[in-house]
């Protein structure tokens, strides 16, 4: 008898694409990506260029340029998206519009990417922060590091003495659309490594010698984390030693021991308390692959990101500059592609913002 | 002509009696008629704001087409309790478009509102809510619906809004290994 029942009315079957995306746009991005796989026209939906401006949106993909004095310019960038395929170019790395007035791609160099913007050096303008989305628009600046966005942003540079131990931190204020010196309050001879994350509005970098350096975005709190390394915590020199973020937590990667990489998190931010979350030996990320390495034993590898929303990590490996990424949860390794031998630092890892202007843009 | 004028007067007098009352009559689309609040309707519904200023408000019943009765005594239920325990200044909903912004949380009522309400009655509700332009509604049942759709899989979601899996099981799997994380838990 069910056969000859009238077809069941269901109004969640019509209804219309604003609609679904008001309903999209409150779900974690790991729910809107896991509908992709709904149907094609759900996955249309989600990637709309007029709809994704509302919904929110992950890691896609790196920048990272090459240097290759066989052709000119010798500089170039590029980008590759995190699943190491081709497609449409998200985004155009060229910097084309810095280019028209630069002319030379060598005076354009990347210094890092937060939620969206792209600070880049350009030696015709001092320091250019960009949106990489909508990369005709620009905004001059004229010093360096770390910006980050939630309406506004602040670019956060480090000054040094000639020692080069931190002087103080500049910061730039898109609200006052000042910088402002602020003297460094953590101690003496603070040396800054090369990884930096800004996560709950404090600046957070890694040091030579004294863990983690923070500071807020008004200079007034300063304090330092110490770090775990082969169960001791503070004051260990480190050259292997990364942070970065991901599910809202701070995330240090230890690789001082060479022969295994500990993975850190921060559960609680009062207490310095780190968690040891996952270890894993060196040989098992790098021994399969039957990579190029630059040595028998050197494993020179550089830690590119933490995915911000789940349990990955990639890497750029030997001398093909392999990006690579592995799976805490399933202890997978996976290569993505090879990045080419001519590429260094620094990979930026890019998580879009579709959105429209800066809040205080003009 | 004579005939046009005195219809022309009847409509002005119709249009006072109408400006005079407080409430406003809607009629749904299978012509079951609503009284409301018309401070209430004006205030949170653009579109009936809009007839109100406009004149184009029925006695007889304002005719909604779009709108069955079921959903209609939703949003009138809705107007009638917000007139009553909300103060103005908390309808103010944020529109930001920035996929950071921060969404109202639905007060208690709102959401005991929603609660009770069948799987087809929500869904009813939030067209209604965007038919009329009542953000807050919309606001409400949007984030009901999205509570629901939390932590599930796809195939849950083609049963919830009827859709047919028209992707290659090639494809899927593809894209599957490309997102493997999202299918962690949320």
């Amino acid at each position: 008898m069910e056969a000859a029942e009238p077809a069941k009315r269901n109004p969640a079957a019509s209804l219309p694409d604003e609609i679904l995306v008001e309903i999209l746009r409150r779900l974690p991005v790991r729910s809107v990506c896991r509908f992709k796989c709904v149907s094609r026209s759900w996955r249309d939906l989600i990637s709309d260029p007029a709809h994704r401006k509302k919904l929110p949106q992950t890691l896609t993909g790196f920048f990272y340029s090459s240097y290759n004095e066989e052709r000119f310019p010798s500089s170039a960038r590029h980008f590759t998206n995190i699943t190491g395929k081709g497609g449409a170019p998200l985004i155009v790395p060229s910097l084309s519009f810095l280019l028209a007035a630069t002319d030379n791609a060598d005076d354009v160099e990347l210094m890092d990417s937060c939620n969206g913007l792209l600070l880049c050096h350009c030696r015709c303008f001092g320091l250019v922060l960009m949106r990489t989305i909508g990369i005709h628009r620009s905004i001059m600046l004229c010093a360096i590091r770390r910006p980050t966005v939630s309406s506004h942003f602040y670019v956060v540079e480090y000054v040094l003495d000639e020692d080069s131990c931190v002087a103080g931190v500049e910061i730039y204020s898109s609200k006052t659309a000042a910088w402002s010196f602020k003297e460094n309050e953590w101690g003496s001879d603070i040396m800054l490594h090369d990884s930096s994350v800004f996560l709950n509005g404090f600046m957070h970098m890694v040091t030579f010698a004294d863990g983690v350096a923070v500071v807020d975005m008004e200079g007034k709190i300063w304090r330092t984390i110490p770090v775990p390394s082969n169960g001791e915590l503070g004051r260990v020199h480190r050259s292997k030693g990364w942070i970065h973020q991901s599910q809202g937590r701070l995330c240090f990667l230890d690789g001082s021991d060479r022969s295994k990489l500990s993975i850190w998190t921060l559960e609680n931010h009062a207490s310095n308390e780190w968690t040891l979350k996952h270890s894993v030996g060196m040989m098992f990320l790098f021994r399969q692959k039957n990579l190029l390495a630059p040595f028998e034993f050197d494993l020179g590898y550089t830690l590119v990101a933490f995915h911000p929303e789940c349990n990955l990590i990639y890497f750029v490996y030997g001398l093909d500059k392999t990006l690579m990424a592995y799976d805490m949860d399933r202890k997978e390794v996976r290569v993505i592609r090879n990045l080419g031998y001519d590429c260094s630092k620094p990979y930026l890892p890019y998580v879009p913002w579709f959105s429209e202007a800066l809040a205080d843009e003009q | 002509m004579e005939v046009d004028k005195g219809k022309g007067e009847a409509e002005e007098t119709r249009k006072v009696a109408e400006a005079d009352r407080d409430t406003v009559t809607l009629k749904s689309s299978d012509g079951k008629l609503f009284e409301v609040s018309k401070e209430a309707a004006a205030r949170l519904s653009t579109v009936l704001a809009g007839m109100i200023a406009g004149g184009s408000i029925d006695d007889n019943g304002t005719d909604l087409k779009q709108i069955g009765s079921e959903a209609l005594e939703n949003v009138v239920d809705y107007c009638n309790k917000h007139a009553n325990s909300i103060p103005s200044a908390a309808l103010i909903s944020s529109s930001i478009s920035f996929n950071t912004a921060p969404f109202k949380e639905p007060e208690e009522w709102e959401r005991k509102f929603v609660d009770r309400l069948s799987h087809d009655a929500l869904f009813d509700l939030v067209e209604a809510a965007n038919f009329l332009g009542m953000e807050r509604l919309l606001d409400v049942t949007c984030h009901k619906i999205s509570e629901m759709m939390k932590g599930k899989s796809p195939d849950q979601i083609r049963e919830v809004f009827n859709i047919k899996n028209d992707y290659t099981k090639e494809e899927l799997e593809e894209i599957r290994q490309e997102l493997a994380w999202a299918f962690y838990d949320d």
